[in-house]
C-alpha cells in the first residue's frame, strides 16, 4: 500500500483500495475464505484473464 | 495469484463514449465525449505508478466505447505508452484489445495497434450485407456492410499476428442472412486461426436507441436452433466457435434492476466456473471523463461509479461501491461472481 493509502471503507468493506488502487483485505474472520475463494477462482481453467472478450464459452460482453 | 493479485492491472479504458454508429439495440447513450487531455495523462501516470512504486507485473488493456476507434489517437498514445514499459522489461505481460465495430479498422490502423500488442478484437456482424445494415447502421442511417468487410478482408490477407472474434448476432428476421454471412466467413476465413467466432443473440440491455423503444428479441428457442445450425458449419469448417446462446450472464443483466434487493434473475443458479471482469478487485473500468467504474453494461448505474481518476494518477476509491461488485469473493457465490451486475 502506498503511504497516501486512505481507506474510505465502511464496517462492511471486504477490500479496502489506496490511491494507487493497490487492494487489501480486511477482516480478520474471512481472510481465510477469501483467500480460498481467490486461488479457487485462479485455478479454475476458465479464467483465461481475457477480460471483455471472454475467450471461454461464457463471453460476456 | 497473478491474475487477481496487485501484480496484475486490468483496465478497460473508454476512449470515447460517442459511436459513430446507431445500432437499433445499443443500450448506451452516448453522453460522454472523448477523453480530455488530463485523463490521458493520468492514466499513464497511474500505470507508471504502479510500474515504478508498486511492481506491477502484468498489463492488460481493454478499450471499450461507444466507437474506440473515433478516438484511436487515445488508444494508440497510451497503447504504445504501456507498451514501452514491456518492451523494456519492467512488465512481464502486455496485452491489449478492442470491442470495436470495425468501421474504422483500416490495415494501417490494425497494423498499429498489432505493433502495440492490442491484438484481440472483437467485432459484431447481424447477418451478412442486407440484414446486417438494418440493424448495425451507421449515425446517418446508411449501412455499414460495405465497409466493415474489406477491412476484415485486408486483415486476413496479412500476415499481422492478431486475433478477432466474429460476434455474430441472432435476432428476429436474420436467421437466413446469417447463414449466408456463415458461407462468406467459410468462404473468406475458412483455415485462418486468427479468425474465432462468438454466438450470440440479441437481448434487452435497457436500449435507448431502438425507434420504438420496445427492442423485439427472438425466442430462446429459436435462438438455440439458429446457433446450433451455425456452430455445426462453421465448426465443420475448422472454425473454433462459442456458442453463447442459452449463456445466462449477459441475459440476466437487467441494469434497472442493479441495487434493488430482491431483484430476481430469471434463470437457475448455477456452477458457471467464471469470473467476470467487473468481479475482480484488479480490474477497473476508466471512463472517458475520468470516472472509474466496473462494469461496461451498466454505464448508468450509480452502483457503477466507484470512484475517480485524479489528475497526478491517483485513484480515490469508494470502497463501499466497489465491494458492492466484489462480493462475490467473500461468500464464493458463483453467480455473483460470474456476473455481479444482478441481485436476488
Amino acid at each position: 500500500m502506498s503511504k497516501e493509502a486512505k481507506s474510505t471503507g465502511t464496517k462492511s468493506a471486504i477490500f479496502v483500495f489506496d490511491t494507487d488502487g493497490l487492494f487489501d483485505i480486511q477482516g480478520t474472520d474471512k481472510n481465510a475464505d477469501l483467500s480460498g475463494g481467490i486461488s479457487v477462482s485462479i485455478g479454475n481453467p476458465s479464467e483465461q484473464g481475457s477480460g471483455l472478450f471472454c475467450s471461454n464459452d461464457k463471453n460476456c460482453s | 495469484m497473478a491474475h487477481l493479485g496487485n501484480r496484475h492491472l486490468h483496465l478497460t479504458i473508454l476512449p470515447t463514449e460517442r459511436c459513430n454508429f446507431r445500432c437499433t439495440y445499443c443500450y448506451e447513450d452516448f453522453a460522454v465525449g472523448k477523453m480530455k487531455r488530463w485523463v490521458i495523462d493520468a492514466i499513464k501516470q497511474l500505470i507508471q505508478n504502479r510500474i515504478e512504486k508498486s511492481g506491477l507485473k502484468s498489463l492488460q488493456l481493454e478499450w471499450f466505447g461507444g466507437e474506440p476507434l473515433i478516438a484511436k489517437d487515445v488508444v494508440h498514445e497510451i497503447s504504445e505508452y504501456a507498451n514501452s514499459f514491456f518492451k523494456s522489461g519492467h512488465l512481464d505481460e502486455f496485452e491489449g484489445g478492442l470491442t470495436t465495430n470495425a468501421y474504422l479498422l483500416d490495415i494501417d490502423t490494425l497494423a498499429r495497434l498489432v505493433d502495440h500488442r492490442q491484438r484481440n478484437f472483437q467485432v459484431s456482424l447481424d447477418g451478412d450485407e442486407d440484414a446486417h445494415n438494418r440493424s448495425r447502421r451507421y449515425a446517418s442511417g446508411d449501412g455499414t456492410f460495405s465497409t466493415i468487410w474489406p477491412n476484415l478482408l485486408a486483415a486476413a490477407e496479412s500476415s499481422l499476428d492478431f486475433a478477432i472474434t466474429l460476434r455474430l448476432h441472432i435476432m428476429p428476421g436474420n436467421e437466413s442472412s446469417l447463414y449466408a454471412l456463415s458461407e462468406r466467413i467459410r468462404h473468406n476465413f475458412g483455415g485462418d486461426r486468427r479468425f474465432t467466432i462468438y454466438l450470440r443473440h440479441i437481448s434487452d440491455l435497457n436500449n435507448t436507441n431502438n425507434v420504438d423503444k420496445v427492442l423485439k428479441t427472438i425466442s430462446m428457442t429459436d435462438a438455440l436452433r439458429i446457433a446450433s445450425s451455425l456452430e455445426h458449419s462453421l465448426s465443420e469448417t475448422g472454425f473454433v466457435v462459442s456458442n453463447g446462446v442459452g449463456n445466462v450472464f449477459e441475459s440476466q443483466v437487467k441494469t434497472i434492476s442493479i441495487g434493488k434487493p430482491g431483484a430476481k434473475v430469471d434463470a437457475e443458479a448455477g456452477n458457471y466456473g467464471y469470473i467476470c471482469y467487473a468481479a475482480k478487485p484488479n480490474h477497473l473500468m476508466i471512463r472517458a471523463d475520468g470516472r472509474l467504474g466496473k462494469c461496461t453494461v451498466a454505464l448508468n448505474s450509480q452502483s457503477n461509479h466507484v470512484g475517480q481518476i485524479l489528475p497526478d494518477g491517483r485513484v480515490r476509491i469508494d470502497d463501499e461501491r466497489m465491494n458492492y461488485w466484489l462480493r462475490g469473493h467473500a461468500n464464493r457465490d458463483a453467480q455473483e461472481l460470474g456476473c455481479p451486475a444482478h441481485t436476488y
